[in-house]
């Protein structure tokens, strides 16, 4: 006898898109957090317009410019962490027409951090229960 | 893979659109450099400049001296200076269809008046911690 299995697909696919939505805004908060996180190498003492020094090991603060200027966008199939600050690109990759400026590439670090595929797995199959 | 074979992967790709650099003696060599955050700037570059880093580098930007068993990413840069030829635009559609996986970045610098155009070049190696 042919068994039927009945799937509700417009509540898979609103659990899809609560998962997505909830991995988007963890991989941000990590990522606004490698920002603030005081581990990126630098090879000398700046002084920098907050008015404090900052060391060779140092956070990508200052004035928050870069933090502040995060955008998150979560579509049908992608989300998407957005720095609109003109100098997001420079201090992520870093430059090679001057000696010192290492890259400090906070999106890479918080890709890196988290498990991506497992957190939206288990978001999707929470957003089910 | 190893430095020598970054190298001659970027350097097989666009050899023949790298700009000069003129040495210390008054030699003209292409400007292909191999250097380290920190290491001097050669100031006589003409064209195009392809700048290697030495070390691949974790998702942290920190050097990878090999044993770690992690994926780890080489890192180089093309450099338009503004006087000179101007051959970035085809270095760029080269790397981009020679190279599988290869990540091209903009980096804007209008703070250097000198310089035309940057681009950050990254090579994810998954090879790189068992060979070491």
């Amino acid at each position: 006898m042919a068994k039927t299995v009945q799937i509700d697909v417009a509540r898979l696919n609103r659990a899809i898109a609560a998962g997505l939505n909830k991995t988007t805004q963890q991989l941000a908060k990590e990522t606004q957090r490698q920002i603030k996180a005081k581990k990126w190498g630098w090879p000398r003492r700046t002084q920098r317009a907050n008015g404090r020094v900052a060391g060779t090991t140092r956070n990508i603060r200052d004035l928050d410019e870069l933090l502040d200027s995060m955008d998150v966008l979560v579509l049908d199939d992608q989300g998407q962490i957005t720095y609109q600050a003109a100098h997001s690109l420079v201090v992520h990759e870093g430059r090679a027409d001057i000696p010192n400026y290492p890259g400090r590439p906070y999106g890479t670090a918080a890709i890196a951090a988290l498990d991506l595929p497992t957190l939206l797995e288990t978001n999707i199959r929470r957003a089910l229960r | 893979m190893t430095l020598e074979d970054f190298k001659l992967l970027l350097s097989a790709a666009v050899s023949d659109l790298l700009g000069t650099a003129t040495l210390d003696g008054g030699a003209q060599v292409p400007a292909l450099f191999v250097r380290n955050t920190g290491d001097d700037v050669n100031p006589s570059v003409e064209g195009l400049e392809l700048v290697i880093r030495p070390l691949p580098v974790d998702a942290d930007n920190q050097p990878v001296y090999g044993g770690a068993a992690i994926e780890t990413t080489w890192q180089a840069y093309l450099i338009q200076w503004a006087s000179g030829q101007y051959t970035i635009t085809t270095a760029h559609q080269r790397l981009l269809h020679g190279l599988r996986n290869v990540q091209l970045i903009p980096v804007p610098t209008p703070d250097n008046a000198a310089v035309l155009e940057q681009i950050s070049i990254k090579l994810p190696d998954t090879s790189y911690a068992s060979q070491a």
